[in-house]
């Protein structure tokens, strides 16, 4: 298990995080929610060993994560960025078969990732072409491919930095009951930073709300409070729940309030305020 | 869906072919190449002289012309496979590292760096007898402060740019530059001679006791960079995903800039400035079969030779009994390929 204790993170004179503590169990799905700026991704790079805490304990199996060497780590968790750069015409298969690092992979091994990650069809084609949605994607199944055999008796961690930020809803839903699945095959752990906090709530068993470099509350996914979630947004929420639906949806609406208003006759959201909801 | 997007289906050549078939190329090259220049020898009495020293007969050759063949132009022969294939798999590997496939070893200073400390060990301690060893290790020095310092100018926040990549190139190849000037105004008329001949760049002169320091190290770093090939693939992922993968960045950077350096070092103390081989090779090879390094590294050395030494032929038959400086040659034909290859890339930082 991962286990963050207390952790802090600074930049320079910046605060990135401060007293962080949470842990990450097998076989769970943790989905990270907060504003921009948060600290969501720099909690994903700590979690992921890439920058280690300025003070706190970040341990995975009851070891500093600093003594982890880098290829080890690389056997137990795998991370998707938001954003990867590559200048080198490989196909998306040659890319998903990185995901072996310095070893190869086993072609049966890649098609069947391939498959599971919705990206068979895409195998042949110019990673330099690929729109940032079937990048993302491409992506995705990397990670799937570095955790295809991970060490015997020990659980893997997907570390996924907002995956479904360029997917349409449709694969949306693909990828994360994908990653779900993977769990289930392999009970391994997922840590997914989201935005759209009714697929996290429909996905994720544990949701974590980060804001301003702190914890403001963990639980369960499916019951973050809306009170939580409107404060720490600063906009108006709603919960909703649909009989029959597993998860609730959650929508948002500006708060009047807190928007700019300069001219009052043609501002839409003057317009707004003045009934106090929108639309 | 077809054509578009698509890797064309030479990329899916299977390796080992491709490779044995560009090492019989290469092999023939060597024949036909040794035999031509002022004195002709043909390739047919060529090979029957080999025969014969495999027999243990009487060889078909004088004495001049085995003087010739072994003296002179089999050293020369052997240089430009070294070099080619040095400067072809040191740039893939810079390429790699830079994450830009536009760097190649003289565009982004590395070679000017080694010609400087080269340049400044021929006027200072150009008359000491081990000058043939302490040259390429000079060379080197050079080429790895110009890889550390166009390396430190380009990186913001471990993303490389290509653009910045470029501009410090051009800094530092102006830096090595005035350098190599200044030495040129401290140097008498014999140094001066030797440095103009060796900024152009040349095969000529060359023999086996020059040759073989470099060659040893040329050797040495170019076996460990194509050991590094498969790593360099997750590397040009970016640094942070090759940490992800388990790729130490920063350990990896250092250790294929040391290599490249290494091998630039040494090919320049040898032979001079030859700019574009570096660049243009593993550009082609990736065009017929993919960017891994796995297949660049290795196809692009034995391109890279066979691109030397057709340069090298040209070079001492076109304007017999004169030379034409071969770096000059490989400028002629490299810089248009430059501008072609910048016009169409879209690489990031452009």
């Amino acid at each position: 298990m991962i286990e963050a204790s207390r952790v802090a993170l600074a930049s320079g004179s910046v605060r990135l995080l401060s007293g962080v503590s949470l842990s990450v169990d097998p076989g769970e799905f943790v989905a990270i929610v907060g504003p921009n700026g948060a600290g969501k991704s720099s909690l994903l790079s700590v979690l992921s060993g890439e920058r280690l805490p300025t003070s706190g304990c970040l341990r995975l199996d009851g070891r500093p994560i600093g003594d982890w060497p880098a290829w080890e780590l690389a056997r137990r968790r795998a991370v998707m960025f938001q954003h990867s750069v590559l200048a080198f015409p490989f196909t998306a298969a040659e890319v998903v078969a990185l995901g072996g690092g310095a070893g190869a992979v086993p072609p049966e091994v890649l098609l069947r990732v391939m498959r599971f990650a919705h990206v068979a069809d895409l195998a042949q084609r110019l990673y330099t072409t690929l729109s940032g949605g079937e990048r993302q994607r491409v992506h995705f199944a990397r990670a799937l491919v570095q955790l295809h055999a991970p060490p015997a008796g020990q659980t893997p961690f997907l570390l996924l930095d907002e995956p479904t930020s360029s997917l349409d809803p449709g694969h949306q839903h693909l990828l994360l009951a994908a990653a779900r699945s993977w769990m289930a095959e392999t009970g391994g752990a997922v840590v997914a930073v989201l935005h759209d906090l009714s697929l996290a709530a429909r996905y994720g068993d544990r949701a974590v709300v980060l804001t301003k470099g702190e914890v403001r509350w963990q639980g369960a996914a499916s019951a973050i409070p809306v009170g939580v979630l409107e404060d720490v947004y600063g906009l108006s929420f709603r919960r909703i729940e649909v009989p029959g639906e597993t998860a609730p949806y959650y929508a948002s609406a500006p708060n009047a309030m807190d928007l700019p208003c300069r001219n009052d006759n043609d501002n839409y959201y003057h317009w707004v305020g003045r009934r106090g909801r929108v639309l | 869906m077809s054509g578009a997007g698509r890797a064309p289906l030479s990329r899916r050549a299977a390796l080992r072919p491709v490779l044995l078939a560009a090492l019989a190329v290469l092999l023939l090259a060597a024949v036909l190449s040794i035999g031509a220049g002022a004195v002709a020898i043909a390739p047919g009495r060529i090979l029957a002289h080999l025969g014969d020293l495999a027999m243990g007969g009487d060889s078909p050759l004088s004495d001049r012309d085995r003087a010739i063949l072994f003296g002179i132009r089999l050293p020369r022969i052997v240089l430009a496979v070294l070099v080619g294939g040095a400067l072809s798999v040191s740039g893939a590997a810079l390429q790699g590292v830079f994450r830009n496939p536009l760097a190649d070893p003289a565009l982004i200073g590395v070679s000017g760096g080694a010609a400087l400390a080269a340049a400044s060990v021929i006027v200072l301690a150009g008359n000491h007898p081990r000058v043939a060893t302490i040259l390429p290790f000079a060379a080197f020095c050079g080429a790895l402060a110009a890889t550390a310092l166009v390396f430190l100018l380009a990186r913001r926040a471990g993303v490389v740019s290509v653009g910045a990549v470029l501009l410090a190139g051009i800094a530092v190849n102006a830096l090595a530059g005035a350098g190599i000037g200044l030495f040129s105004y401290l140097g008498d008329d014999l140094q001066l001679r030797q440095l103009t001949f060796w900024i152009l760049g040349s095969l000529a002169a060359t023999t086996w006791h020059e040759l073989v320091p470099a060659a040893a190290i040329m050797i040495l770093a170019v076996g460990c960079l194509l050991a590094h090939a498969r790593p360099m693939d997750v590397f040009v992922l970016g640094e942070r995903d090759a940490f992800a993968l388990g790729i130490s960045p920063t350990a990896f950077t250092v250790r294929v800039g040391i290599l490249a350096a290494l091998a630039v070092g040494a090919a320049v103390s040898v032979s001079g400035l030859i700019g574009f081989v570096g660049l243009v090779v593993p550009h082609m090879v990736r065009m017929m079969l993919g960017p891994s390094h796995r297949r660049v590294m290795p196809v692009g050395m034995v391109l890279g030779a066979l691109v030397m030494i057709v340069a090298d032929t040209l070079a001492r038959t076109i304007a017999v009994p004169a030379e034409v400086p071969i770096g000059l040659l490989l400028s002629l034909i490299g810089a248009p390929f430059f501008l072609w290859l910048l016009r169409r890339s879209h690489a990031p930082g452009m």
